[in-house]
């Protein structure tokens, strides 16, 4: 027993230094991802950051036709500097009435996307980008300059909610009550865009565009089930995230499968758990008085 | 008297579409106000324009006297029931601390605030529920919530959007009656309205809108047969039985 405790647990830890890289940079990114991705759910802007994995493809595409190079530091550059210009040109659609926020999402991600698709096939069709890692990542074998990256926007984007979180809560639970108080919501909106460009970059080699998305979204819905303040929600949210990347990496070095995809199993594993037994909200528990009210409560 | 509300000639569009025309008109302090006129009328986009959530094609609107956006601080704002995410995780206390937060800035908070907070749960008779989750309230007690937001935020006008909506008998009164003890310390209240029998019961001052300002003032000068056949046509007569003589 113990040696198979030993053999499941400890022993991957001896196998090389890039068990701990990796662990660290799962965790680290799920951190910072869980942590924002609070507020983008209670935006109701979850796929947001799905759109913004997609313009980091043009980020990458841009900075090599403006620098020249494929460098780790230009394609994080560049998908940065892509992902917030794409974020204020949304903002700035969606403000029009005619347009609907969601389109506006789809609209302009999805044609920058296709932008960046045909330059690879024309103008930047020498450049060899590798499309299988900016997608899927490669947590394994991460970069010493991604480590460093991630190390230092974990704890960034902690350090900017806990300043700035009495305006995040205002501006996202009721935007008029929060601009009339003098929040600026406008501003607020845009660096927790920005936020997030910054740390779906920094997460690309980790766990990969698509799948940094769901270190965005899972972790906040899980927390979502249990949490009654925001504050419970985050601190919730950052817990199953970081387990989530742990016991990922263990399943990942147990059955010999892709880091990443393990991850974000377990992440959604996690969250049907919660979703079928978790308290109050749990949809395999039986309506208490306290459900009852709710439900009156949400009628209109 | 001063003057809590005023806009003029102001217009509003969302895109191509018309919502407000030309409008000019002017609530005084003090007063119980209602908005009132047919769906699509503009009446929350009034009330949202005054709160600067949107923004006006022409025209100027100055709210306490100022038309400089800091005079929103005393400006309590009362949302619809149904914009607001009731699932959101805050409890009762939490969303009344949201009033105080724009005088206590990022980190502040202090002792007074907090009784500010308590005594606001008080006088909207919310103590005992003060740490219930919002959804797990009832219609009258989540619109409660909101007004003693406003209370602890210390405003001095209270923009309400339909605080009547949903809401049984026993609460409708006992909304009125916050409403009125508001008035009687001074406060302006203005509140989109949407039951024209309870107008006289609840309000002093009317202001009858569709799309373009049909009457404005006193409800017993401009409350009557003719401005409501003006502000809802035909479909007036269906009303006469609660229709004021």
């Amino acid at each position: 027993m113990i040696d198979f405790l030993y053999e499941a647990f400890v022993a991957p830890w001896t196998w090389g230094a890039w068990m701990w890289r990796g662990v660290l940079a799962a965790a680290l990114i799920a951190v910072s991802a869980s942590a924002a991705g609070v507020f983008l759910y209670l935006r109701r802007m979850s796929l947001l950051t799905d759109a913004l994995s997609h313009v980091a493809l043009a980020g990458v595409v841009g900075a090599y036709l403006v620098t020249g190079s494929v460098g780790a530091g230009a394609m994080l550059g560049g998908a940065i500097v892509a992902g917030v210009l794409s974020s204020l040109l949304i903002g700035k659609l969606a403000t029009h009435p005619k347009v609907r926020d969601d389109a506006a999402i789809g609209i302009v991600f999805t044609a920058v996307f296709a932008l960046a698709v045909i330059l690879l096939s024309t103008v930047a069709r020498d450049v060899h980008i590798d499309v299988q890692c900016v997608l899927f990542g490669n947590v394994l074998g991460i970069s010493d300059h991604s480590l460093l990256l991630l190390t230092l926007t974990a704890p960034m984007t902690l350090a900017l909610i806990f300043v700035f979180f009495r305006p995040l809560v205002l501006s996202t639970f009721d935007p008029l009550h929060a601009a009339a108080v003098g929040v600026p919501v406008v501003l607020v909106s845009y660096g927790l865009m920005s936020m997030v460009s910054v740390t779906a970059a920094a997460g690309f080699e980790a766990v990969g565009a698509i799948l940094v998305v769901a270190m965005f979204i899972i972790p906040a819905a899980t927390a979502h089930l249990f949490a009654r303040s925001v504050r419970g929600m985050i601190v919730v949210s950052i817990a199953t995230a970081v387990m989530s990347a742990v016991l990922g990496m263990y399943v990942s070095v147990w059955t010999n499968v892709y880091s990443g995809g393990a991850i974000v199993v377990v992440a959604g594993l996690i969250y049907l758990l919660a979703f079928l037994f978790a308290p109050e909200h749990g949809r395999l528990r039986s309506p208490g008085p306290a459900s009852g009210l709710r439900i009156h409560g949400a009628l209109p | 008297m001063s003057v809590a509300v005023a806009t003029e000639n102001l217009t509003v569009s969302y895109g191509s579409v018309r919502a407000l025309d030309d409008v000019s008109l002017s609530v005084p302090e003090g007063t119980l106000t209602a908005i009132i006129g047919p769906n699509g009328a503009g009446k929350s986009t009034l009330i949202k324009t005054l709160m600067r959530a949107v923004r006006p094609d022409s025209g100027v609107i100055s709210v306490l006297g100022s038309t400089e956006r800091a005079a929103l601080k005393q400006v309590a704002w009362v949302p619809q029931r149904s914009e607001v995410d009731w699932d959101f995780p805050v409890t009762v206390r939490d969303v009344v601390r949201h009033g105080t937060w724009g005088r206590l800035g990022l980190f502040g908070r202090n002792r007074r605030e907090l009784v500010a907070v308590d005594t606001a749960l008080a006088r909207v008779g919310l103590e005992e529920l003060a740490d219930r989750q919002i959804g797990q309230l009832s219609g009258g007690q989540q619109q409660r919530t909101f007004i003693a937001r406003a209370l602890a935020q210390r405003a001095r006008l209270y923009l309400m959007d339909e605080p009547f909506a949903g809401v049984d008998a026993a609460t409708e009164t006992a909304i009125a009656g916050v409403l009125r003890d508001l008035q009687r310390e001074g406060n302006t209240v203005v509140v989109v309205h949407h039951d024209l029998a309870t107008v006289r019961r609840y309000f002093d001052t009317v202001v009858l809108l569709n799309r373009e300002l049909i009457a404005c003032g006193p409800v017993g000068e401009c409350f009557n047969r003719t401005t409501l056949a003006e502000t809802y046509g035909g479909a007036l007569v269906t009303f006469d039985s609660a229709d004021p003589p």
